[in-house]
């Protein structure tokens, strides 16, 4: 039973990750590198007896990296003692590709070149028997997404595993960048052909155009949002029933081992209940949200929001890739937090992550749903809630925008840096493949996280509203504490409570609030809304409450999870607290102030 | 002339690179090598995004116009 290690290579966009998922067939593990914030892959396959070890490398344009990602790869590269190195080069342009696979030549040997998207590049020819020559190394030509070429891949992997390289020489190459382009080139012209120009379909006239950009962008932002929240509700109530199942089951359980009331209350009252509202609420819009960005990822989409909005986020102090986490942080803050790994320059990428939270994560959406629809009479999602919440999202992404432009200008200031996008074509997304990587990766990930974070808030809250510090609760104390602060800002201590004591999920504020102000002993799940609207009017609800309650929903501390992220990502206690606290005193400032 | 001379649709060779170093190391990764053909096919709010080596990357309005390239009419001139 012998074992290999190899690594797959190659240019951001070329098909890595689909080769990857192929040849591993799932049997995957997504990580992080030790003490470094990129992400790792790896897999097992198996060739006849044969196994090995596959690690897909972050996407590099060269060996002399510029961020995190090149360095992690190009490391790994030249230090690992690897059977076989798999370069993946996009065929539709060789040239370009071929600088990375020849930096490698200099250095290594045990080399296969993989040309993908052969199914899009039927125009091109490329002679693959003079470009062996050249190069001394296997050629193999495949269409990942159709997964036609990948058995010869296989067997010549275990090939180039199996050959003992002490007898091949390795190339003969300068290093300087712009030699060894000028030299690819020469090889692209002596070995490709172009029987004609292809001209695809050309969904970017419409995608950048000067009217159409702006709307059709937002509208694809709704459009994700909607079908968001209506698809999660049904989820969402179909989990909470089953929860509310295992609750009656767990009490009698409880009953049955005579257990006190202080530790089923604390167990079931606080732990159970908690966890089972986070992710019955955070769970089912998640499900969604991701696969569909993924979609949106996979299809070439996001490169062109980027590329549009470039130009006013520069004018903001921010980077154009900025509008990316923004969109990541409305499936979840801690994600768009780890997004915003995509920016490469120190400052700009610290913007976005300070900024990132202004937007509001899915766990926020039932809360901001709920104070949207107190304006609005009657049904309890119509098109005037719609647009009510459109009108707070698109409060919240101007809010981003004038938070960068300040810290811009303040404590992150420096020289906007350069920026270079490069626009995949449009390719149809493996459907397949996404909605098993997004469950996978992301959405499996984040629930763990949820229940880490549910559980000892759950026993923390069922203790401080069971426990008494002298004749009222620990949270009747904390909520006449707060409640001074709370009704400068037209809010009150309840809502402030809530919202300290909802830190670690935004999921639980809502349900926070409601348990303050009926003075109960546990979490209640929000079952009948129009009882919220009377229960909120009849503490003291007013307008002003609700705009206070929105504002400050959309600008106050990171949940415990963004913050541990944030931590991790930038490895600095300083800016941790930074987005921390500038979030939470904006918002003391907005409500106190408007 | 510089590269955001170039009107839409139209092809140039790239003659020079006059930006910073990382920033020039990056374009000649991204293909962006002297004497390479590039064509400038659409752009939004100062934004452009060129064809080169059939891939399209794109650079702001201030990059672009660190980029020097000849195009096609002068160099038909020169023959």
């Amino acid at each position: 039973m012998q074992q290999f290690k190899i690594a797959l290579i190659g240019n951001p966009n070329v098909g890595k990750s689909t080769i990857f998922n192929s040849l591993t067939n799932l049997r995957q593990h997504t990580g992080n590198w030790t003490g470094k914030t990129v992400i790792s892959k790896r897999g097992k396959f198996k060739i006849d007896e044969y196994n090995f070890e596959v690690t897909d490398l972050p996407g590099t344009y060269s060996l002399n990296p510029k961020s995190k990602d090149e360095i992690v790869a190009c490391n790994y590269i030249l230090e690992e003692n690897l059977d076989a190195i798999v370069i993946i080069l996009d065929k539709n342009c060789i040239a370009r590709n071929l600088l990375l696979a020849l930096q490698i030549m200099r250095h290594k040997k045990n080399i296969i070149l993989c040309l993908n998207f052969a199914d899009e590049t039927k125009n091109i020819f490329v002679d693959k028997n003079k470009l062996k020559k050249i190069l001394n190394v296997p050629i193999v030509e495949t269409s990942a997404k159709n997964n036609s070429g990948l058995n010869i891949l296989r067997y010549e992997i275990l090939k180039t595993c199996l050959d003992d390289y002490t007898s091949s020489k390795k190339l003969k190459l300068p290093s300087q960048t712009e030699k060894l382009s000028e030299i690819a080139d020469v090889i692209k012209n002596l070995t490709v052909k172009r029987k004609f120009k292809y001209k695809p379909k050309n969904l970017d006239y419409i995608v950048t155009h000067k009217f159409f950009a702006l709307p059709l962008m937002f509208s694809l932002l709704m459009i994700v949002f909607w079908i968001t929240i209506f698809g999660a509700n049904y989820f969402s109530d179909f989990l909470i029933k089953i929860f509310s199942y295992g609750e009656i089951f767990l009490r009698q359980l409880f009953v049955f081992f005579n257990a006190s009331t202080f530790l089923s209350g604390m167990l079931i009252d606080g732990m159970y209940r908690t966890l089972a509202w986070v992710v019955a609420v955070m769970l089912p819009p998640m499900a969604i949200f991701f696969p569909l960005f993924t979609i949106l990822e996979d299809f070439g989409l996001l490169p062109r929001i980027a590329f549009n909005l470039d130009g006013m986020f520069k004018k903001f102090g921010a980077h154009g890739k900025q509008s990316l986490t923004m969109c990541m942080g409305f499936g979840c803050n801690a994600a768009g937090i780890i997004s915003c790994r995509i920016i490469d320059s120190k400052r700009e990428k610290l913007i976005a992550i300070l900024t990132n939270n202004f937007v509001p994560c899915n766990g926020r959406f039932p809360g901001l749903i709920i104070l949207a629809s107190m304006f609005v009479s009657g049904k309890f999602i119509s098109l005037k809630t719609a647009l009510i919440i459109s009108m707070i999202i698109i409060f919240s992404i101007i809010l981003t925008l004038i938070v960068s432009k300040i810290l811009s200008q303040t404590i992150l200031k420096g020289a906007p840096s350069f920026f270079i996008l490069e626009l995949p074509p449009y390719r149809t997304p493996k459907f397949s493949q996404i909605l098993i990587r997004t469950l996978f990766d992301k959405t499996f990930f984040v629930l763990l996280r949820a229940i880490a974070v549910a559980i000892p808030a759950g026993i923390f809250i069922w203790l401080s509203a069971n426990l008494k510090l002298g004749s009222l609760t620990i949270m009747q104390n904390l909520i006449n504490f707060l409640d001074p602060l709370g009704k400068i800002m037209h809010l009150d201590g309840t809502i402030l409570s809530a919202f300290l004591l909802g830190m670690p999920a935004n999921e639980i504020v809502f349900p926070l609030i409601i348990m303050g102000y009926e003075k109960n002993c546990a979490l209640t799940p929000i079952e009948n809304f129009s009882n919220i609207k009377e229960i909120l009017i009849s503490n003291g609800w007013q307008l002003r409450t609700i705009i206070s309650t929105i504002i400050f929903y959309l600008s106050h501390f990171p949940c415990t999870t963004t913050l541990l992220t944030i931590k991790k990502e930038t490895g600095s206690f300083k800016w941790t607290a930074i987005a921390f606290i500038l979030p939470m005193l904006l918002g003391f400032l907005l409500c106190i102030l408007f | 002339m510089r590269l955001t001379e170039l009107k839409k649709n139209s092809n140039g060779k790239i003659l020079s690179l006059n930006t910073n170093n990382i920033f020039k190391e990056r374009l000649l990764e991204v293909g962006f090598a002297k004497g390479t053909t590039i064509k400038f096919i659409f752009e939004f709010n100062s934004t452009f995004a060129y064809e080169i080596k059939n891939t399209i990357i794109a650079l702001r309005k201030e990059d672009a116009q660190k980029i020097l390239i000849e195009d096609d009419i002068s160099c038909s001139n020169l023959k």
